[in-house]
């Protein structure tokens, strides 16, 4: 039996090469394919936003300007007497609506026996009611367990003592003011009010 | 010659075109996909400020229109406000002001001792001010019903101020000192 290798050169295994050689293609096509997408996308995307930043920014502007006459179109002056006396009004119908019936009848609750009220009166400021009431008191101390009471109900709040002096007759006059926030409860008619407390 | 370089060779015409493809491929990424992806991304930021300055125009527009309905609403309300609640004028309030006052005292049986009446007008105000200053007697119970009519009057009587004291007349009694105020329009009517 002939054993010899006649070829000048030594064979290699070309089905192998070709394999490699055609994975490779299509990995160079897959990748190919993934960037021309991806470009695609991209360039469409930003054509998108390029269109919606011009028209935002175009109607941006058209309603700025629209703004701007309508301002201009106001009159300033005039704008502020009536947001003035719409302020005025406001407070006048705050003031208007104030219940002394309420308001008293909380007074009544709170105030104990050696404490007579001297005078109130209430003020009414961007919706807050605020209280100064003279008392006067056989002791301080009465005048404090007053104030004590009056914060326990929740309709007042920073209840302080703004003077405090001893009259001729030997009693504490109290001067007090209070933050007022009536808790919208209606006021019974006074004819069902607790006595008076003198 | 090695294998490789044997192969290399003679597969050359398959090899290039693989090669060139691939820096091609690389080429596009880095110089045209980079670039517009970050354009993108920018143009994504932009895109969100334009959206929040959008935003902001249409709050300013909608609120000078409301400012010009709100001013032309509040102008009507101001109209019914002095015509339809204030007295009209400086005259009404007063009569308006001392029958009430009366009639209320009369009917809570109050004893009225006197009675002043005050006009005033705040600087910038389009209102005048009439402050009545009632002194009256009786006892707290008819106090209290006076100043309960009072506050559910249908006139525009703002009880402003109320001061007690003891009476050295009548037995249990008290002296109240209350200020009642009323506005009308200056100007209005010869007001």
């Amino acid at each position: 039996m002939l054993r010899a290798n006649l070829s000048t050169r030594p064979f290699y295994n070309e089905r192998a090469v070709h394999f490699v050689l055609i994975i490779a293609a299509a990995l160079v096509l897959g990748v190919t394919l993934v960037n021309v997408v991806t470009l695609l996308r991209l360039s469409r995307h930003n054509t998108e936003l390029s269109s919606g930043i011009r028209q935002d920014r175009a109607e941006a502007d058209r309603l700025t300007r629209e703004a701007a006459e309508i301002r201009r179109g106001i009159d300033q002056k005039e704008l502020q007497l009536v947001v003035n006396a719409a302020r005025e009004a406001n407070t006048l119908i705050d003031r208007r609506t104030f219940s002394w019936t309420a308001f008293f009848n909380h007074l009544e609750a709170t105030m104990p026996a050696d404490v007579m009220l001297r005078s109130v009166r209430p003020g009414v400021d961007r919706g807050v009611t605020r209280v100064s009431m003279v008392v006067l008191a056989r002791r301080y101390q009465d005048a404090e367990e007053f104030q004590q009471n009056l914060e326990q109900t929740g309709a007042f709040e920073e209840v302080v003592t703004r003077q405090q002096v001893e009259t001729e007759e030997g009693l504490q006059q109290v001067t007090l003011e209070a933050i007022y926030r009536p808790g919208g409860e209606p006021a019974p008619p006074p004819a069902e009010a607790p006595a008076v407390r003198r | 010659m090695t294998l490789t370089r044997r192969i290399l060779a003679e597969k050359r015409r398959y090899i290039y075109p693989i090669v060139a493809a691939i820096v091609v491929n690389a080429a596009l990424f880095l110089a045209v996909v980079v670039p517009l992806s970050r354009r993108v991304a920018g143009g994504e930021m932009e895109a969100q400020a334009a959206a929040a300055a959008l935003a902001r125009a249409r709050r300013d527009h909608a609120a000078a229109r409301s400012t010009v309905s709100g001013k032309a609403s509040a102008d009507e309300e101001l109209k019914k406000f002095y015509s339809a609640v204030l007295p009209s004028t400086q005259r009404d309030a007063r009569s308006i002001t001392f029958f009430r006052l009366n009639e209320l005292a009369e009917e809570a049986d109050l004893q009225r001792e006197r009675s002043t009446i005050d006009t005033d007008q705040e600087r910038g105000s389009e209102l005048g001010k009439l402050t009545a200053t009632y002194v009256l007697s009786g006892p707290y119970r008819n106090i209290r019903r006076f100043v309960h009519s009072l506050e559910t009057a249908e006139e525009f009587l703002i009880l402003e101020n109320v001061a007690l004291t003891q009476s050295t007349e009548g037995e249990g009694d008290l002296i109240v000192n209350v200020q009642v105020s009323t506005y009308y329009r200056v100007g209005a009517h010869g007001g």
